[in-house]
């Protein structure tokens, strides 16, 4: 636009330039015509230049002055009172006119030449227009046409990154990088080489997961169950209780597997679900396991309202170790044979409530860490709730601790909130 | 009652084996699931105790391959796989229970004591038999209230008795819930049960169906 602005005003100075080298041109031919004819007539109107043909309009016109500034001559278009009272040479614009001044040495007669503004803007800008007005056409033209080509030369691109955008965050099913314009084709194939090895990696991760669960579990419950074979078959009364200690460190074993297989799983980043599930059958399930243990039985009251419903984009398993632990950290810390509850609230609030001492605030904060413990008759690992916290911060939900809980003088309570989803 | 152990772990397969066999069942104890397809072809498990990873197939395979030919035998997995999606699948495809590596061998009593009151048609613990009172799964027998102790062998053929309360139970039923596979059964094995088992808790309490069987109660 800058460039077209600039030949336009350039355009208007040389049009002038050009106009008033004419008018210039046309003094200095006139000016020694009419000279002559002066020199050779009485009177100003002369039969030879009213033969001229008037039909055309008429944008220049002259008058001669002597050097009194007497009008000698003049067109007959021309004013009858001179054009200027000064008669300097040159260029001046006055009113309608355009005028050019010069004088003849010899004779001391003046000609003033008279261009009618009119006409000369006409002409310039008549040139200017048939200058711009296929800019006017063609800029806009230009812009949709360049528009519209690198709309479709960048769809390939929008469309690559739709894909992306669009996945979950646990969607790694390989890209399509075909149909890419050459000069992106390296950053595609980069991207889906990038998916390709986290999708390699978490496979990997869950395989080691789920080997190593076997690997492990399966000789401590080998251990385990011949310890107990030992007990049942042993009769000395100080072999059976050394027997007995056996089991219980390899319990203790056991449940510290357990936990490290858990934070390991947690770490990995399992937690976040490709689409919402509903979390009230995974925490019925839970719930019923805990319900089936002989030494539990009785202990956990499981209060949901009838038909709800949670849906939350969390991994079904991961959801299961966060209420497992939660559980388990109630059972193993309330009183023995205490009562556990477990409520279910409207917004994705899943409460456990156990009895017991109140805990200390400074206690409390600091439960959610690593191999932290409470002050109970207890010995865990003190894993639970690290991995439970873990896992809920993976699935932007809240896991909150109270001691006492709201409206109550004693007993804790674990409060997960999970982020909801509402499924039409 | 006959169960079948499906386990490849040599130390936990023998600790399971061991234990389910001294609650006076017989157990079949197969470490790969080509040898289980086969025995299940010719015997009528009660039971089967189900390990999911094997190394020459997957149990989930050989249980929806049950479920399919239409054997409702209860299936207790057994599995180190703690996922729920895991969990799911099994009990979807047809198991009764499930349980977590390592358990304790007292909650595998529970579990099957558990499915196999669940399949003998009664859900109650307690079962009354005239002045006789029995609680299975604790596995305690009262007589007018006084307890009586039965060993496992005898639990096992009153167990098999009263499950089937309804209807009688042959000798070679009472055998082969009894015994395993290769064990040797001597020829009035079960007679002599039955004759314990009338003198501790009454005679009326078994009645022989002759040429038939045995029947508890009226």
């Amino acid at each position: 636009m800058g460039a077209t602005a600039y030949a336009t005003l350039t355009s208007y100075r040389e049009l002038n330039e050009a106009f008033d080298l004419a008018l210039m041109e046309a003094g200095h031919r006139l000016l020694p015509l009419v000279s002559d004819h002066i020199q050779g007539r009485e009177t100003v109107a002369s039969p030879a230049l009213r033969s001229i043909d008037r039909s055309h309009d008429e944008y220049l016109s002259y008058q001669v002055q002597d050097a009194a500034g007497q009008l000698l001559f003049r067109a007959p278009d021309a004013p009858s009172m001179p054009y200027v009272q000064t008669l300097a040479p040159g260029f001046k614009t006055i009113g309608k006119y355009r005028l050019f001044t010069d004088t003849d040495a010899a004779t001391g007669m003046t000609i003033t030449v008279a261009e009618t503004t009119h006409g000369r803007w006409e002409a310039v800008t008549g040139s200017i227009w048939a200058m711009l007005w296929p800019l006017v056409v063609l800029i806009p033209l230009n812009i949709v046409l360049v528009w519209g080509t690198v709309r479709a030369a960048m769809q390939p691109v929008t469309e690559f990154s739709d894909a992306i955008a669009s996945r979950g965050g646990r969607n790694l099913a390989p890209l399509d990088t075909s149909g890419q314009p050459l000069e992106l084709q390296p950053i595609a194939s980069a991207v889906a080489r990038l998916l390709e090895r986290l999708r390699a990696a978490l496979d990997a991760e869950r395989a080691f997961a789920a080997n190593s669960a076997h690997e492990l579990r399966t000789p401590i419950a080998g251990a385990l169950a011949q310890t107990q074979r030992l007990i049942a078959e042993l009769v000395s009364p100080t072999d059976r209780r050394r027997a007995r200690d056996v089991e219980t460190t390899l319990k203790r074993v056991a449940v510290l597997a357990e936990k490290l297989l858990q934070l390991s799983r947690a770490d990995a980043g399992i937690a976040l679900g490709e689409r919402p599930v509903d979390v009230i059958p995974v925490l019925d399930l839970v719930v019923g396991e805990f319900r089936k243990h002989p030494q539990e039985e009785g202990r956990i009251r499981y209060v949901r309202p009838e038909g709800i419903k949670q849906f939350s984009r969390v991994d079904m398993d991961a959801f299961a170790i966060v209420v497992r632990n939660l559980i388990d950290n109630a059972l193993n810390h309330g009183p023995r044979d205490g009562p556990v509850e477990a409520i279910v609230e409207e917004g994705g609030v899943i409460r456990i409530i156990n009895e017991g001492p109140v805990v200390a605030p400074e206690v409390l904060a600091g439960l959610k860490l690593r191999f932290a413990r409470g002050q109970t008759r207890h010995s865990g690992s003190g894993l639970g709730l690290a991995i439970a916290e873990t896992i809920v911060n993976q699935i932007e939900g809240r896991l909150e601790l109270f001691s006492p809980p709201p409206g109550r003088v004693t007993g804790f309570e674990a409060r997960l909130t999970l982020k909801v989803v509402d499924i039409v | 009652m006959r169960v079948m152990l499906v386990e490849d772990d040599y130390y936990l397969g023998e600790a399971v084996r061991d234990h389910v066999a001294s609650l006076g069942y017989g157990v079949d104890w197969m470490q790969r699931l080509a040898e289980a397809r086969e025995a299940a072809e010719t015997v009528a498990y009660e039971l089967i105790l189900l390990d999911l990873n094997l190394p020459d197939g997957r149990g989930i395979d050989f249980l929806k391959e049950l479920r399919r030919r239409g054997r409702d035998v209860p299936v207790i997995i057994l599995t180190a796989q703690d996922q729920i999606s895991s969990r799911i699948e099994g009990l979807n495809s047809g198991a009764d229970d499930y349980l977590i590596k390592p358990f304790d061998l007292s909650e595998l009593s529970a579990r099957v004591a558990a499915v196999a009151r669940r399949y003998g048609g009664s859900a109650n613990p307690l079962l009354q038999r005239g002045n006789l009172e029995l609680d299975i799964a604790r596995r305690i027998a009262n007589i007018e209230g006084k307890p009586v102790e039965l060993t496992a062998r005898e639990w096992a053929v009153l167990e098999r008795l009263v499950r089937n309360a309804s209807g009688i139970v042959s000798k070679s039923e009472i055998e082969d819930s009894l015994y395993e596979f290769g064990a040797e059964i001597e020829s009035n094995a079960v007679e002599v049960y039955i004759s314990r088992l009338r003198k501790k808790l009454g005679r009326d309490t078994i009645r022989t169906v002759r040429g038939v069987g045995y029947k508890v109660g009226d």
